[in-house]
């Protein structure tokens, strides 16, 4: 059996469908269409898979389409509906939908206990009746009622359709006054919830005129301070240390052991320090990505979009571009793939071409490793950020057209506290998808690169890698990057391996130069920092952005970063020889 | 008047959602003739604006708000 989650964002849908599938939710594609989605096996048979949040049916919008297409394809058997019982008055719209499409659905209704605490209740049975269909009040996160909700899908009844009018503004009226007249009298409602009480005074502050800004500085302050120093930084420099200690033990033990020669520079010097250069980041990658899910969780987010609305529409963007752009610092493919989400072409692509300039995290360990031999502390991380988001307001300025406009009509649900089990489950993802491409695409690029380096073009062993195979294609390519200070094989070879992905960078130069004041000049250094933050993202994210914007467009891009970056590069060569 | 000319903390209910691009995406959201409606704040740059209806906040630009037609209660 296959069963659609359906609802509205906010609503619990994820800590529900964490809590029916377990640990086994993979992070998938909708078929044709790439906005990311999850579908897992649920404890005790059949598949659950969770649609995009949203309001409504009506393919007004991105998430909409999918959702509805998805339902209509017939790969579902049936819906599982989440509805929140605090706004229920509006959440059942969906359910009405849901209902009209003829599969059977159950309702799980979450927030109880936010109805309760505020004194609100709803009278289930009548609900049930009222809608015709199973309703079954759910706590996800304690796990009640979760027993009771599978057999109610499983024995749901599709429901006849009901004789709605062809006009859909008439429709809508006709479900809310159904909604209105014959549901909502189950409820009992409070004035006002503790949780919305809370929220509303938080709120106060947090969108308040003299306030709201500088919370908002502060907040992202918070999250860089987070990433680079006590918790990020520190955890990443113990690793990368002890990668190093690792390396060399393994190399000495090797060479003890008698293994032969290339074998042992190839275990010790390709594979090893190779990937364990880049994993010693990891903790940095996943400080920012708890940052950025502690933002969504709680419910800030939304407040970011509601304050940056103005300003972005005057870049030709919109508030709601904020998530794209701040998941973009995270990751670039998933940022790219939520720009989907907005409704007008224009905004999604405008959104799509600007996501390369918010510097991803892989790009972290490289001015983790530059800060680390030239520019200590995160001074130069700091403003490497900075400038890519200068640089990106810039393209933004002059991409900017006339349009239709985008709607901005966004939910600001009260303030949750985020819940370590959701939180975890997000650091494990992405903890798993960054070993991942650790342990096969920067294995493959680090090892390629060992074997470039180690043989010459008549593939004999040679002991100078200055003479190799990798040193003769980088030294044709060098003298490109030679007015940027950079013009040594070494370090255009490492930026063709970020590519690939950019943690590459870093894998590459440990095996290539292992003492970074060799190959560079502090000038030098920042210029091939500026470089590396604005030139091409991965070819994962050139794929993304290919899906996204076409191969034309994509093309384009890739290209006028590259210019951009060469640009730039060369500016601040020159001015730090100065 | 409409939603953009309330004052916040304003209680209102909705006579009429005009044309536009948007109406039906409005009224799917809940803005319905009869519905009430409270103006909340503003965003700290006058726009956009915060309204509570059915149980939920919601915010929308000012020119969204302005085809929401209503009566001051």
């Amino acid at each position: 059996m296959t069963i659609a989650l359906a609802g509205n964002p906010n609503a619990g849908k994820t800590t529900l469908f964490n809590a029916l599938t377990g640990e086994t939710a993979r992070v998938g594609n909708f078929p044709g269409v790439t906005v990311e989605t999850r579908s897992a096996p649920l404890r005790g048979g059949g598949t659950l898979i969770d649609l995009p949040g949203v309001y409504s049916l009506t393919p007004l919008g991105g998430d909409e389409r999918v959702a509805r297409d998805m339902l209509l394809s017939g790969r579902a058997n049936a819906v599982i509906n989440v509805v929140d019982a605090t706004s229920a008055g509006r959440g059942l719209y969906l359910t009405m939908q849901l209902l009209e499409q003829g599969l059977p659905v159950a309702v799980a209704l979450t927030m109880m206990d936010e109805l309760t605490a505020g004194g609100g209740s709803v009278d289930v049975e009548a609900l049930s009746r009222a809608l015709g269909t199973a309703v079954v009040p759910v706590n996800a996160a304690r796990g009640t009622g979760l027993e009771a909700l599978l057999p109610a899908v499983e024995s749901a009844v599709s429901s006849p359709p009901r004789n709605l009018s062809r006009s859909p503004e008439k429709a809508a009226a006709q479900r809310y006054r159904y909604i209105d007249e014959k549901c909502m009298p189950c409820f009992v409602l409070p004035e006002e919830s503790p949780a919305s009480r809370r929220s509303r005074r938080l709120d106060a502050l947090a969108l308040g005129r003299l306030t709201a800004f500088p919370i908002l500085g502060l907040a992202l302050a918070a999250v860089f301070f987070f990433t680079f120093g006590p918790v990020g930084g520190a955890l990443s420099r113990l690793l990368t240390g002890a990668a190093g200690i690792l390396a060399s033990l393994a190399r000495d033990a090797l060479a003890e052991a008698g293994v032969p020669g290339p074998l042992t520079a190839l275990l010790a010097e390709g594979a090893i320090a190779g990937v364990g250069g880049v994993i010693g980041f990891l903790p940095l990658v996943l400080t920012l990505f708890l940052c950025l899910a502690v933002l969504e969780d709680t419910g800030y987010m939304a407040r970011a979009a509601f304050i940056l609305d103005r300003p972005m529409r005057a870049l030709g963007l919109t508030g709601r571009s904020a998530v794209p752009l701040l998941t973009g610092f995270g990751c670039t493919v998933p940022a790219v793939m939520a720009a989907r989400t907005l409704d007008s072409p224009r905004a999604r692509r405008a959104t799509a071409l600007l996501t390369p300039f918010m510097s991803c995290s892989a790009k972290l360990p490289v001015y983790a490793l530059f800060s680390a031999a030239f520019f200590p502390g995160f001074g130069a991380a700091a403003a490497l950020y900075a400038g890519g988001i200068a640089v990106g307001t810039l393209a933004a300025l002059l991409l900017r057209r006339g349009g239709e406009p985008e709607s901005f009509m966004l939910e600001l649900p009260n303030y949750r506290m985020p819940t370590v089990k959701g939180v975890a489950r997000l650091l494990k993802l992405r903890a798993s998808d960054f070993m991942r491409r650790a342990f096969t695409v920067i294995l493959v690029a680090s090892i390629l690169v060992w074997f470039l380096r180690s043989f010459d073009s008549s593939f004999a062993l040679v002991t100078d890698p200055g003479r190799s195979l990798l040193a003769a294609i980088g030294r044709a390519a060098a003298p490109v990057f030679a007015p940027l200070g950079f013009g040594d094989w070494r370090a255009v070879t490492a930026l063709a391996a970020g590519l690939s992905a950019k943690e590459a960078v870093v894998g590459v130069l440990s095996v290539l130069a292992p003492s970074l004041e060799s190959l560079f000049t502090p000038a030098s250094a920042a210029s091939f920092l500026t470089f590396t933050l604005l030139y091409p993202p991965c070819v994962a994210s050139l794929a993304a952005m290919r899906r996204e914007l076409g191969g034309k467009t994509a093309a384009l891009s890739a290209l006028t970063q590259l210019t951009i970056a060469w640009f730039a590069a060369f500016l601040v060569y020159r001015m730090a020889l100065l | 008047m409409t939603l953009a000319d309330m004052r916040p903390g304003g209680l209102g209910r909705v006579t009429a959602v005009t044309g536009g691009p948007m109406r039906l995406r409005l009224m799917e959201m809940g803005f319905l003739p009869g519905t009430q409606v409270r103006r909340l704040r503003s965003a700290p740059l006058g726009d956009p604006l915060e309204a509570a209806l059915r149980g939920y906040a919601l915010s929308l630009r000012r020119s969204e708000a302005r085809m929401i037609q209503v009566v001051e209660l």
